[in-house]
């Protein structure tokens, strides 16, 4: 309302200003000539001061002055046969109403009418202090500092894990790809990272399952037979390549494997029934979950949240990894005896770039691995990424 | 709403110009004096609504308001608040909107100030210059438009080029555009003149200035430009004969010989029609330079608009403006009177020579810049005209202009007398002697062609103090009296001796960076030297350091010359994430006589950088000749002589013959 209000004063002020001259009695303008006897006089004056500074040589003084002298009777003599600028007598009334209207009417009309063709006149500003889900540069710094050190270091199989998945959130799959093949060339990471990097190459493909991809699903099997994800996504491939009944077979069995807490079990029994209605078979309602929220959510990207999100822009991405983030912290605030979901809270923010709450996180990660027994398998690991994280955050 | 309040004032002033366009037109032509007075208000309205769009982009790149899709696309919210609001013009569509307030501050300066036009003239000049604003302000509405919105807002922006985040480019586009404009005012009062079909003494009056004005600016933002390309793109050069550069290039020589005519049409009435064309193709150049970069036909740093609407829209644009007004020219300049004549041998002919050499210059570097475009176009092959062309061709052509550039000034208007004027420049030639000696004692010898023009610059700057001092009579009365002289001189002439020195002075200094220049690169760990031109250069170390919205390597390199210090130089090398670009930034110790000049590249990861050092003898005469130029225009123009009382309005009232074409009357 008030930018129509602000939007109207405008233009009427510029109608205002418009139609003054307009609607004056215009004054009687000086003839033509006049104007160029004006500049020959002040040029005959300039001489004059010239001279008296000395400037000039009487000869040259006087040959100039009798140059613009001639110049000033020409123009007197064309005077007379030249034409004045304004035309003594006023113009008709219809004439001056004319522009008038033209002014009064159609500028205002035209006006609005092209602003609103081009304009988005409801959009309210949005500065970027009034806003709370801002971007800020701390993630992009964050990357380009770890960059920076892996240059320095590269033999960093820990760092190149923060840094594969922090570009995996952002987007990023074929940066996280080559930091996953980084990893693997330096020996460490195991079947995990096999997986991911297939996972990261499905990404970056759409989701579908290319030739790089299988290969990295069949070596992180090879590395490691029961690892769910490459079986999972082994079993994608079949699916892809219309191989419905033994993808169902692998399915089946991953499913069977399964723990019956594991958070990627939804997905898996989603994808059987899936399988097994396109096959026309029987369904068990049983094994038709809900999808969405829930644990699938919280434990970090599965596959078919993957697949979701290569539907999304990049912004609903980012809504939806912050989303999922959310619940990562509810399950922890839930089950807080979980280094390992704390130190993920943690790069998680640190990728979003909160700083302050990665901190948070860290702190609450660092007592639970202290409290682990020094023979635990995992401890050395989860200290090294307490410490990669520590220096990674500022 | 500040950006709908933009867009929407935007618009009004794309009406007004429209207003501004027709009415006084008509009028002018049916003899209409109140139509013909719409102008001036109307081109005050121009400036204010253009200046409240400029400010409400402004804001909205300040507070960072992502909601307007120019603003996500050219700025981030961690941009340092200098480049946010320099991001305003640092692209394409800003830069339009900065284009468009300037020319409207040009055109209400004719509004405010021209009380000695003759109103027709007034009304025709300031016509014109709302055609150019319309063009303009269309071409940005429908295919350019910073005001669009975009919602939800993105998280953040997309950050500006970070080359363009630097002091010296921030200012470079302002200053180069006040230059481009500004021709617009002697374009303007040329096509106005053509419609008249006569030019008033005011005419010659008012064009000269403009002329300056737009000079001076264009000067300093080429110089600006340069600076810049030099240290920040790290490559130790100042010019590159790039298409870029070349087309702010070509309005600065056809503007420098149009100032120059500028003069002869103001003192003696002569060459009009030549000053006429000369405006015409100035500014037709201008809009190249604007347009060209933006057309997709070259790419560099500046080439913000690839866009094929876009160019096809330029396209007609530039065919209206140049066809249109080169038509015009040759339908109308027969109408318009010759003046004064003057012999071969005067102050007159100097300005010829100086106009054909320039103009000459121009066009060589017109086909040396369009040619290989033309040649793409066509069938599609890449030929390369580089700097040997120029070298080839450009260069020969501004030797004799130098060379004669000391005789203009000492030869009176009309008729000279050869043989006098050369025995005022015995002195000019002892400059030249010395100034080609010291460079042999210098240089030990050097490329004897190098020694001869540092003999010209000498014989330059000599000759133009030669003038100035003959014309205070230095030495020849008591120094008082010189004093008491010169300050009775007009200001032009201090002016042109300013402009002249200044040029001698850049001349040196491009001259010797060019021939004497050394460079050298070498992989230096911390702790290791290398030496060039006589000093040393110690690497101590490199830090890590982190920016605003940058990470930076900055090198700290000692240099010393016979173990004593001399400078402690800091190059960069930087690293803008959000656009995941590199950037240099040297670093520069200047002893004004020549520049050292380091960059720092890559690491090879085992401890050594690769540290380049540049030696560049005299470089920084460019910038300070250049600069003495500028000044040099700044106090030509602020010469009493160019305000003109206007005529007063009861001066005699003849009863002027009704009706009548003023053109036709003529």
């Amino acid at each position: 309302m008030i930018f129509w209000l602000l939007a109207g004063t405008l233009t009427a002020l510029v109608v205002a200003v418009l139609l003054t001259p307009l609607l004056r009695r215009p004054e009687n303008a000086a003839e033509r000539s006049a104007y160029d006897q004006a500049i020959y006089r002040d040029q005959l004056l300039e001489l004059q001061e010239d001279r008296r500074r000395g400037l000039l040589k009487d000869t040259e003084a006087e040959a100039a002055r009798r140059e613009i002298e001639r110049r000033l009777l020409l123009s007197d003599a064309t005077a007379t046969a030249s034409d004045t600028t304004a035309s003594p007598a006023a113009p008709g009334g219809a004439v001056r109403w004319l522009a008038v209207g033209l002014v009064v009417l159609l500028l205002p009309l035209a006006g609005m009418a092209i602003y609103l063709h081009y304009g988005t006149p409801g959009l309210p500003g949005l500065s970027f202090a009034e806003r709370q889900d801002g971007g800020g540069i701390e993630a992009e710094m964050l990357v380009a500092q770890l960059e920076r050190r892996l240059a320095g270091s590269p033999e960093d199989a820990e760092g190149w894990l923060v840094l594969a998945r922090v570009y995996e959130r952002s987007g990023r799959f074929g940066d996280a790809a080559e930091a996953y093949r980084r990893i693997i060339a330096l020996g460490r990471g195991g079947a995990e990272a096999h997986a991911s990097l297939g996972e990261v190459l499905v990404a970056a493909a759409q989701g579908q399952i290319g030739r790089d991809a299988r290969l990295a699903f069949a070596a992180a099997i090879e590395a490691d037979p029961a690892n769910p994800r490459a079986r999972y996504y082994a079993g994608l491939a079949m699916a892809q390549d219309g191989r419905l009944e033994e993808a169902l077979t692998v399915w089946r069995s991953l499913a069977a494997d399964a723990p019956a807490d594991a958070p990627w079990r939804a997905v898996v029994e989603q994808q059987i029934a899936n399988a097994a209605r396109s096959l026309g078979q029987e369904v068990p309602p049983a094994a038709a979950p809900e999808m969405g929220g829930g644990e699938g959510a919280a434990r970090g990207p599965s596959g078919a949240d993957i697949e979701a999100m290569q539907a999304l822009s990049p912004e609903e991405r980012a809504a939806f990894v912050r989303s999922m983030v959310e619940g990562l912290a509810a399950r922890l605030e839930e089950q807080p005896d979980d280094p390992d979901g704390w130190l993920r809270l943690a790069r998680s923010y640190a990728v979003l770039g909160n700083g302050e709450a990665a901190g948070e996180a860290l702190a609450r990660a660092a007592p639970l691995i202290e409290a682990l027994p020094a023979e635990a398998p995992q401890r050395g690991a989860l200290q090294q990424r307490l410490e990669a994280l520590r220096d990674a955050i500022p | 709403m500040i950006a709908e309040l933009g867009h929407f004032a935007l618009i009004l002033a794309l009406l007004a110009a429209v207003v501004q366009g027709s009415l006084p037109m008509i009028g002018a032509a049916r003899g209409n004096a109140a139509w013909m007075a719409v102008a001036q208000p109307a081109a005050v309205l121009q400036v204010v609504l253009v200046a409240l769009s400029f400010a409400a982009l402004t804001y909205v790149y300040v507070v960072s308001d992502f909601t307007v899709i120019n603003v996500v696309e050219n700025s981030h919210s961690a941009k340092p608040m200098l480049y946010k609001v320099t991001g305003v013009w640092g692209n394409h569509e800003g830069s339009m909107i900065l284009w468009i307030l300037i020319l409207a501050l040009f055109g209400s300066m004719v509004a405010l100030f021209g009380s000695n036009l003759p109103p027709s003239l007034r009304a025709r000049v300031l016509g014109v210059q709302a055609w150019i604003g319309i063009g303009f302000l269309l071409f940005t509405l429908l295919t350019s438009n910073p005001f669009l919105r975009v919602f939800p807002a993105p998280p953040d922006g997309r950050d500006l080029n970070p080359l363009l985040q630097d002091p010296g480019l921030a200012f470079h586009p302002p200053l180069l555009y006040a230059g481009y404009v500004g021709f617009s005012m002697a374009f303007s009062f040329a096509i106005a003149a053509l419609i008249e079909g006569k030019l008033d003494a005011a005419w010659a009056r008012w064009v000269r200035p403009w002329t300056l004005l737009a000079w001076a600016f264009l000067t300093a933002g080429i110089a600006l430009g340069s600076w810049w390309a030099y240290y920040e793109l790290g490559w130790g050069g100042w010019w590159f004969w790039d298409p870029v550069e070349n087309v702010s290039f070509m309005p600065w020589l056809l503007g420098t010989a149009l100032l120059h005519s500028a003069i002869v049409v103001e003192k003696r009435d002569a060459l009009k029609v030549w000053t006429v064309l000369l405006a015409i193709l100035t500014f037709s150049l201008s809009l190249m330079g604007t347009f060209i970069v933006r057309s997709g036909l070259l790419t560099s740093v500046h080439a913000f608009a690839t866009d094929p609407e876009r160019g096809f829209f330029i396209l007609v644009l530039l065919l209206i403006t140049i066809g249109g007004s080169l038509m015009l020219f040759a339908l109308r300049a027969p109408v318009l009177k010759p003046g004064g004549l003057f012999s071969p041998v005067s102050r007159e002919g100097g300005m010829v020579i100086n106009n054909l050499l320039l103009a000459a210059g121009c066009a060589t570097v017109f086909l040396g810049t369009l040619y290989p475009l033309f040649l793409e176009a066509v069938d599609g092959s890449k030929v390369s005209v580089g700097p040997p062309f120029f070298n080839a061709t450009f260069v020969p052509l501004m030797v004799p202009l130098l060379f004669l550039m000391a005789f203009g000034p000492l030869m009176p208007w009309k008729r000279a007398d050869l043989a006098g004027v050369l025995s005022r420049l015995k002195l000019a030639a002892l400059g030249a002697v010395v100034a080609a000696g010291i460079t042999l004692y210098m240089e030990q010898g050097g490329p004897i062609l190098a020694v001869a023009a540092m003999g010209l610059a000498g014989w330059l700057f000599v000759a133009s103090l030669v003038e100035w001092g003959d014309r205070i009579k230095l030495f020849r009365v008591p120094l008082g009296d010189s004093w008491r002289r010169a300050r009775n001189l007009p200001r032009s002439s201090h002016g042109m001796t300013l402009a002249h020195s200044g040029m001698a002075i850049a001349a040196a200094g491009m001259i010797g960076a060019s021939v004497w220049n050394l460079e050298e690169v070498r992989n230096l760990r911390p702790g290791e030297s290398m030496e060039v031109a006589g000093y040393s250069y110690r690497l101590e170390g490199v830090a890590q350091l982190q920016g605003p919205n940058y990470l930076s390597d900055m090198a700290t390199i000692s240099v010393t010359r016979d173990g004593l210090p001399v400078a402690v130089l800091t190059p960069e090398k930087r690293l803008y994430p959000v656009q995941n670009m590199p950037t240099t930034e040297a670093g520069i110790h200047t002893t004004w006589v020549s520049d050292l000049y380091a960059v720092i590249g890559d690491s090879d990861g085992r401890g050594g950088w690769a540290v380049r050092i540049f030696h560049e003898p005299l470089v920084p005469w460019i910038w300070l000749g250049s600069l003495v130029m500028v000044l040099g225009g700044l106090v030509s123009l602020s010469d009493r002589r160019l305000r003109v009382g206007a005529p007063s309005r009861q001066a005699k009232a003849k009863a002027a013959p009704a009706g009548g074409h003023p053109a036709a009357a003529e």
